[in-house]
């Protein structure tokens, strides 16, 4: 599929042609249009693959013509497609919400790092070849630190900028180790092809001698190190530490993404692992039970350690943040489980947060502008009508016990998953830290009924129609999310079908290599 | 003489593996931010020279050949001498990549390290918290 292909290709021609352009236009309105139309742009594409995908399966678009094994080849399955769609929805209203935000003589190379992020993203999702992964990887990683860092006159954004892409880099240094680990084991680095030789022993091949050449050993060697990646990424307990100081830094819009946009890839990356290449019946089946019960218990505690932590912030970013924290750790307990339920869970539990996520950030964004960022600023969103509701429907939908939230379906859909498996002390937890987690999310939603402090002088908020307009599209797109899931089982059927195309590796295989032998 | 030669090849790896221990150390535990930086570099090549000694083909006798096939194989026989006895080019294509990338991310990282000084006059972690812990 040849739009598949083009998405992340178009948004990285994109972004670097900005700085080029900026030698000649020198107007910040050009920019902020130029970009509003590529994310719209790429929003339009990741539909178009996601309705592909869900009406053909699998597809693949082979670089340069190469067959695979051979040769760099994009794979979308159903669950690349709907991450990709949300991705990219988040990127588009990023990016609108940016037009309203961010001030800068350096416009244009905010919307540069903006844009490739999104394509580093997608091409996460959209990958199906281990290296490929890691470079789309750094094109992600390296917009992410550039933007952390974008207030550079802010010692702080400085300071976590360092720290992010420091131990960024070892992250993914080690992924880019369990790449090399693979292919000096398996010999290819196409997933499809990777997850055929992990299961079936006649396709193995005696690539090297040595460590390599024991398939058992090295496939638990890259493993182990891909995990570390991901759960940085997606900010799992041990390596959550980044989160809270690089998001509140970066500017607003930036923070909105981080969980559609980086958190997700960890979740995506961990379960491509877990579930496709090294899934049931692969060489470490006996190793891969017990890798899941370690990540379910780092996915507990960083829902534990996040809730808990939200509880005393006094920045609203950095609540959101713990936040994010906390539900993350309940998306790696959803799909470790190992069921297809499971992972359903984990996908809506993903889209739930990430749309909730963000609208808290465009929200909040305002009451930044007008006062700052001490959570008791958010008192001027009484101003604000729009914005104090939207703020406090995120608010409930993270909660998760209203339920007309898809928030709260999320949450019910990983406790029955946890049940179904026996694992009670799980269930115990997801409730535990919801009750935690909702004292932090009643305090916020006090300081918005007290009376509203003085507000700081910034044209930004005489016009406030483009932040209106994101915050009413993504208040929309929460709430019918919440009535399909409610009144539509059709709409449920299409998610289910996710984490049955999740379960099912063949399908990806065959897709890719099935035209190989043919 | 290929005793020696394996002998050595496993001193090269574990030397590696020690190397990146040496490293990880040094971006985790040393406070000056230049010291971190150059740590990280060292982390970084040690697995790069790990992905081309992953590449290296031992052949008894004579050295490992160039991936290139100057002239049309005579036959199967001559094709499956050239697979096991040349040099596996892959791994050093990658390993370009991840040198390029990792260049971006050294240059980004040299330039924050810069501002970093700026900010608060020193290159220790520590600056930014209010005093030094000597």
């Amino acid at each position: 599929m040849l739009t598949a292909a083009l998405l992340p290709l178009l948004l990285i021609g994109l972004a670097f042609a900005l700085p080029a352009i900026s030698l000649v236009v020198r107007n910040p309105r050009f920019f902020r249009i130029y970009a509003v139309t590529a994310s719209l742009l790429a929003l339009a594409m990741a539909l178009d693959v996601a309705v592909g995908v869900y009406r053909t399966g699998v597809t693949y678009y082979l670089f340069g013509g190469f067959r695979p094994p051979l040769g760099i080849v994009y794979t979308i399955d159903k669950l690349g497609a709907v991450l990709g769609l949300l991705s990219i929805f988040i990127l588009a209203m990023s990016t609108i919400y940016s037009t309203w935000m961010v001030r800068s003589r350096w416009e244009y190379l905010y919307y540069t790092a903006l844009l490739a992020l999104g394509a580093g993203s997608v091409g996460c999702l959209y990958t199906g070849d281990v290296f490929n992964f890691f470079v789309m990887l750094e094109v992600l990683s390296i917009s992410a630190y550039v933007l952390v860092a974008f207030y550079r006159d802010n010692p702080r954004a400085v300071e976590a900028s360092i720290r992010y892409s420091m131990v960024g880099m070892v992250a993914t240094s080690f992924y880019l180790l369990s790449a090399f680990v693979i292919y000096g084991s398996f010999g290819t680095l196409n997933m499809a092809d990777v997850a055929l030789k992990a299961r079936s022993p006649l396709a193995q091949i005696q690539y090297s001698g040595g460590v390599f050449g024991n398939v058992i050993l090295s496939s638990a060697l890259a493993i182990a190190l891909s995990m570390w990646t991901f759960t940085f990424k997606a900010a799992i307990f041990p390596n959550h530490f980044w989160l809270p100081d690089a998001n509140p830094e970066a500017p607003t819009p930036i923070s909105a993404l981080f969980v559609a946009v980086i958190d997700l890839i960890g979740a995506y990356g961990a379960i491509r692992y877990l579930y496709t290449i090294f899934g049931t019946g692969s060489v470490i089946e006996y190793l891969r039970s017990d890798i899941m019960l370690v990540l379910h218990v780092l996915g507990a505690l960083s829902a534990l350690v996040g809730a808990l932590l939200l509880v005393v912030q006094t920045d609203v970013k950095k609540f959101i943040a713990y936040s994010t924290i906390s539900h993350m750790g309940l998306a790696f307990m959803a799909f470790t489980l190992g069921t297809e339920r499971g992972v359903v869970a984990a996908i809506v539990q993903l889209v739930s947060n990430s749309l909730s996520e963000a609208l808290l950030f465009y929200s909040a964004g305002i009451a930044i502008v007008a006062s700052g960022r001490a959570v008791e600023g958010l008192s001027t969103l009484r101003r604000y009508r729009l914005a104090s509701v939207a703020f406090v429907v995120g608010l409930l939908n993270l909660f998760g016990v209203v339920p007309l939230f898809i928030g709260f379906w999320s949450k019910v859909l990983i406790f029955i998953a946890m049940v179904e498996v026996g694992y009670i002390a799980s269930a115990l937890v997801l409730v535990v830290s919801t009750g935690i987690s909702g004292l932090g999310y009643v305090r916020l939603i006090r300081y918005l009924t007290r009376p509203s402090g003085s507000v700081r002088e910034d044209g930004r908020l005489r016009d406030l129609r483009v932040p209106y307009v994101v915050i009413s599209v993504v208040l929309l797109a929460l709430v019918l999310l919440g009535a399909l899931f409610i009144y539509l089982p059709e709409f449920r059927a299409l998610l289910e079908v996710v984490g049955t195309e999740v379960l099912d590796y063949g399908k990806y295989v065959e897709a890719v290599l099935g035209g190989t032998f043919k | 003489m290929s005793d020696y030669f394996s002998l050595m090849f496993t001193v090269v790896l574990l030397s590696l593996v020690v190397n990146i221990g040496i490293a990880l150390y040094g971006i985790f535990i040393k406070p000056s931010l230049v010291k971190k930086f150059i740590a990280l570099t060292i982390f970084s090549d040690s697995i790069n020279s790990f992905a081309i000694a992953l590449g290296f083909r031992r052949v008894t006798g004579s050295y490992p050949g160039v991936a290139v096939l100057s002239d049309v194989p005579r036959g199967v026989e001559e094709l499956r001498h050239f697979s096991t006895a040349s040099v596996d080019p892959l791994p050093q294509a990658l390993v370009l990549t991840a040198i390029v990338i990792g260049l971006a991310v050294y240059m980004f990282l040299t330039g924050l390290i810069m501002l970093y000084y700026r900010h608060y006059g020193t290159t220790r972690v520590d600056a930014a918290r209010g005093g030094s812990r000597e």
